[in-house]
């Protein structure tokens, strides 16, 4: 018999072990709260701390870290392993959460020189989390090296799009620069992220 | 939108920069263009791994007993919003194929009869326990109604299933969408198991079983599941229905097998 068609998806990132997690999906739809138990611990700092940067309120963000385990619990056939990693589905419905969120409150205005350097400041983070693997660790560590990388001004734009929000007219207005400037910061930061990340031998086809 | 826009706009759309308008004309192509696919697709690789860059922080000490506390106590709310939001479409679209009907007066007793059933249960065992099993009940009621709606909207299949030499009055049907992996099992006959045992459904393709969830039956021997299978449900060998420590089930099936069919090529 043939394999299932694989689908197309924007939801896959990294290389996952599907039996691992349509394991844990089995026991999570039997009931075993020990498998949820299992997916926190593995997870939850990598949740918490997306949903932390993105609303910058840590209540909202125990919200909305608790409210992906619980749609996990209640939903775990909304998770498809063909389609990716665990891990990756619940970043990808923690910050779809965050960012609705978000956009229902007020903004929150910053200093944009806090925003730069941000990342860079708190790029030698290093704790470790004994729930996190080690090649999560690494993974993590080398995107941080990479974000670290690009140029400040590209970073900022593709920053507060993707975790403020932000659409290119909107960041083009806040900067207080042309538009075709703010596409032109974000499609030359994404095109360095991929050149820095597949450098790293994360992403194969830059 | 072509080829060319997309490519120009790629990099904006996976961090989101995009209006929701230009996001959907940009989503349009692509779902029809295999090389914007795979152009698009690193750049969801990369933009994806943003997510991981953000700075580390531990979360808060009682976060964890939190979540694990509304998981065992999840109010009754997002169930009834659930089913508000199943039942008007279920009235709406019942109407469009005779499949539907059917499949729905056969499941709508079995929802009554599957939460009684629950309730007895709910006499004979812990309070935490409990709470689990009637919460995953009334879901699957929905996740059931759910899906024979999108069964009727696609065509709807069915196929028969067996009893064993353990439950040979014992039958059911396995209704699923075509090439999808929803499906609701719905089975009869089946004989009361020993406090502390359920039924578990298994999805069996080449050497891998999947569980499916458990099942409870009534006094008449009547349950049903909701499944929702890894892959399209045509593509598996078979299901199967074995006794099983309740309510978390096997990882793998040890008890004795009550129900059976074969599903590929029927």
């Amino acid at each position: 018999m043939d394999p299932a068609p694989r689908r197309y998806t924007y939801e896959g990132w990294m290389p996952a072990d599907p039996s691992a997690d349509r394991e844990c999906i089995a026991r999570l739809r039997a009931g075993d709260t020990s498998a949820l138990d299992e997916v926190y611990h593995r997870h939850v700092r990598q949740v918490y701390s997306l949903v932390n940067r993105i609303l910058r309120d840590g209540s909202l963000a125990e919200d909305v870290t608790q409210d992906v385990f619980l749609k996990l619990w209640n939903q775990p056939g909304s998770y498809d392993p063909d389609r990716g990693g665990l891990g990756s589905w619940l970043l990808s419905v923690a910050h779809n959460r965050a960012i609705d969120l978000l956009r229902q409150r007020p903004r929150r205005e910053e200093p944009l020189e806090t925003e730069i350097r941000a990342p860079l400041d708190r790029a030698d983070d290093r704790s470790r989390d004994p729930g996190q693997s080690a090649e999560q660790q690494a993974l993590a560590e080398a995107v941080r090296r990479a974000l670290a990388r690009i140029p400040p001004l590209q970073r900022q734009a593709i920053e507060m799009a993707f975790f403020e929000g932000k659409t290119h007219v909107e960041i083009s207005g806040e900067l207080g620069e042309p538009l075709g400037t703010a596409k032109t910061r974000i499609r030359l930061g994404m095109q360095k992220l991929r050149a820095l990340l597949e450098a790293e031998g994360i992403v194969t086809d830059a | 939108m072509d080829c060319s826009d997309t490519e120009e706009l790629r990099d904006l759309l996976v961090v989101g920069a995009l209006p929701p308008d230009v996001t959907e004309d940009v989503r349009s192509h692509v779902e029809s263009c295999p090389a914007c696919q795979e152009s698009l697709r690193n750049a969801w690789e990369a933009a994806q791994l943003l997510r991981l860059g953000v700075p580390a922080l531990d979360p808060p000490a009682g976060l964890h007993d939190r979540v694990m506390g509304a998981v065992l106590g999840a109010t009754n709310r997002s169930i009834e919003t659930r089913a508000a939001a199943v039942t008007p479409r279920t009235a709406i679209r019942a109407s469009r194929r005779t499949f539907a009907w059917v499949a729905l007066a056969a499941l709508i007793p079995l929802l009554l009869t599957g939460w009684l059933a629950v309730q007895v249960l709910t006499l004979q065992q812990q309070l935490q326990t409990t709470e689990v099993a009637m919460q995953r009940s009334r879901e699957q009621a929905y996740d059931a109604a759910d899906i024979m709606v999108r069964a009727m909207e696609a065509g709807g299949a069915v196929v028969p299933i067996q009893g064993t030499a353990a439950a040979p009055s014992a039958g059911g049907t396995l209704y699923y969408v075509p090439n999808a992996p929803e499906a609701v099992l719905v089975a009869n006959g089946l004989p009361t198991l020993q406090q502390g045992q359920g039924y578990q459904v298994w999805l069996t393709r080449g050497e891998t079983r999947t569980s499916a969830g458990m099942m409870y039956p009534n006094d008449n021997g009547e349950c049903f599941v909701a499944i929702r299978s890894p892959m399209s449900v045509d593509q598996l060998d078979s299901v199967d229905v074995t006794s099983e420590p309740a309510p978390g089930g096997s990882p793998q099936p040890q008890g004795q097998k009550y129900l059976w069919s074969r599903v590929a090529g029927t």
